[in-house]
């Protein structure tokens, strides 16, 4: 039926059998680090005045099973998701001092984000991988 | 709902995938570059495929199934009542993201529609509510239901339903906060059945084959389907390029794609970190910036679309004006490969979330899918490597078939010593489609 279109369909079958390929071997540097032993990831947020520094969601990369910590300063009482699964919640009071919560992991891999729920921003993205 | 809402991509769900390492994405660009030159180089040079003149018919036991008046009933009594059920949730069940109308719209219906249209062909025609309701009327009635008051402009073509479609895709995609409002779900449902029963009232059935949203995109995707009617009214087996190249090249076909493409791109888009980052100091603006975003990657997609096309040159006795729509069938595939790679894993998760909310419609602790509760939902995210690849395969599938549809339609409009030269601007917009997707599943 194809004749001649035989061939590219062949170079695609090749290309994307060594696609394939090259993904199983990505897997396996990463796949046997689970991340549980080594060091919390800490991430630093500072609120004032209704802004956030660093203000730009940028993406924080975690290992599964890593431990999170977030170090929040804030000018005004905030909650703080976590939008993992399952769901972490934060409360941070106003004060002078950075607050330091309670260290948290996540198992599944994807992107997550972390929002300020009083300034309804995104915060931090954490990669999970 | 307010903040809670707010990341809830496609108003459910607030998971995304990992991006695709990046050599994925350089082994896809390097593939569809050389499958596209491959096939230019190679391919056949006069048109091989004959659309719905094509196929051989379908084995007789499972084409008297699909014939028979029984399976239809059975079919339709079905999807008629999962319409109502759904219905029951979305008027008198909660606003809350537990009512199980939200996975019924944006993971059944509007994902859905896809692999039933590829493996049952356009079954969303035979089962569209609106259509039944149409129907009735008309019996009770006594008026032919393929007549309306006025004769349907042939020239519209598509673009009503084009239209339909961008606006399913702006409830979807453009404010959480409404497209996690059952209000706003109801209101927009009301709105597209007063319009298509209104549309149909005036112009007939056809209404609902021009402009009813799902019933088109069902329709374009069931061109993939290895099923389809043969133009002697038989029901075939058939190769899909076959079946890909039987779809008429409708006024506003190139709108209706490029509309599917560009709303799918978009999410993708938005979900980026940098852009999150940019459009966040504008958040007071955010309806508005993600309207235009919405309006932009569409226009963006019909506009460079018709410049390649009409750049072919060289042309016989077809007006230029016309070519967009006539090949405007080859990005079908490119929309459904990266549907695929982009909906696959909230496809699954949302999918199984979704079965285990609709046994209880109203949040009354009914638990008529309580069998379902035990599934872990997110178990797909467990799979990242295998996600990447099942992501770039299925783009560079629908980059490889679009390329080919192209090229048989290009052999068989331009002129023989032209057919060449003529496609390479399709050629390049293509790659560049395919470049873009790759560049997007990579979020930055």
């Amino acid at each position: 039926m194809f004749g001649s279109a035989r061939r590219s369909t062949l170079l695609a079958a090749m290309v994307i059998t060594g696609l394939s390929l090259a993904g199983c071997g990505g897997s396996g540097s990463g796949g046997s680090n689970d991340g549980a032993s080594s060091k919390p990831v800490t991430v630093t947020i500072t609120e004032k005045n209704g802004a956030i520094s660093p203000d730009d969601g940028h993406v924080v990369d975690v290992d599964k099973g890593q431990k999170v910590q977030l170090i929040v300063t804030t000018d005004a009482d905030d909650e703080i998701h976590v939008h993992s699964i399952p769901e972490h919640e934060f409360e941070v009071k106003a004060g002078a001092s950075a607050e330091k919560l309670p260290p948290f992991s996540i198992t599944t891999p994807g992107r997550f984000i972390i929002e300020s729920h009083g300034l309804d921003v995104t915060l931090v993205t954490l990669q999970v991988s | 709902m307010g903040t809670h809402s707010q990341l809830l991509a496609h108003g459910i769900g607030g998971q995304q995938d990992l991006p695709i390492p990046a050599h994925y994405a350089y082994l896809g660009a390097a593939a569809a570059l050389l499958v596209s030159f491959g096939v230019l180089a190679f391919a056949w040079r006069t048109s091989r495929f004959r659309g719905d003149g094509s196929g051989r018919p379908l084995w007789g036991w499972l084409a008297e199934l699909v014939e028979s008046s029984v399976t239809r009933a059975v079919v339709v009594v079905l999807a008629l009542l999962f319409t109502a059920w759904i219905s029951m949730a979305a008027i008198f069940g909660q606003n809350t993201l537990v009512n199980p109308t939200f996975g019924a719209v944006y993971v059944a219906l509007w994902v859905g529609l896809v692999p039933a249209a590829i493996v049952f062909g356009p079954v969303y025609r035979l089962c569209n509510p609106l259509r039944w309701i149409h129907r009735g009327v008309c019996r009770l009635a006594g008026i032919d239901r393929s007549q309306g008051l006025l004769t349907y402009p042939a020239r519209l073509g598509l673009w009503p339903a084009a239209f339909f479609l961008l606006a399913f895709t702006w409830l979807e995609l453009v404010n959480p906060a409404t497209s996690a409002s059952l209000p706003s779900v109801r209101l927009w449902f009301a709105l597209l059945g007063a319009f298509t029963l209104l549309g149909a009232a005036l112009y007939g059935d056809t209404w609902f084959a021009r402009a009813d949203p799902f019933e088109v995109y069902s329709s374009l995707v069931a061109r993939l389907s290895p099923f389809g009617r043969r133009n002697d009214g038989v029901l075939v087996l058939r190769n899909p390029l076959e079946n890909l190249d039987g779809m008429p090249a409708l006024p506003g076909l190139l709108g209706v794609v490029s509309v599917l493409f560009g709303s799918i791109g978009f999410d993708s888009f938005k979900e980026s970190p940098r852009w999150l980052a940019w459009a966040q100091q504008y958040s007071e603006h955010s309806t508005l910036l993600n309207t235009a975003a919405l309006v932009l990657f569409p226009a963006v997609v019909y506009v460079t679309f018709t410049l390649a096309s009409i750049a072919t040159g060289g042309l016989g006795g077809i007006r230029r004006g016309s070519l967009p729509d006539l090949l405007g069938h080859s990005v079908i595939p490119i929309v459904v490969g990266y549907v695929v790679a982009h909906y696959l894993s909230f496809f699954v998760s949302e999918g199984i979330a979704f079965i285990q909310l609709i046994g209880d419609p109203l949040s009354r602790g009914w638990s008529l899918t309580a069998w379902a509760d035990g599934i872990d939902k997110y178990s797909i995210y467990n799979h990242p490597t295998a996600l990447a690849v099942i992501k770039v395969v299925s783009v560079i599938l629908g980059h490889v078939l679009g390329v080919v549809a192209a090229h048989d339609r290009a052999v068989r409009l331009l002129p023989r010593r032209h057919a060449l030269v003529g496609q390479l601007p399709m050629l390049l917009v293509m790659v560049c489609y395919t470049l873009t997707g790759l560049w997007l599943l990579l979020s930055y």
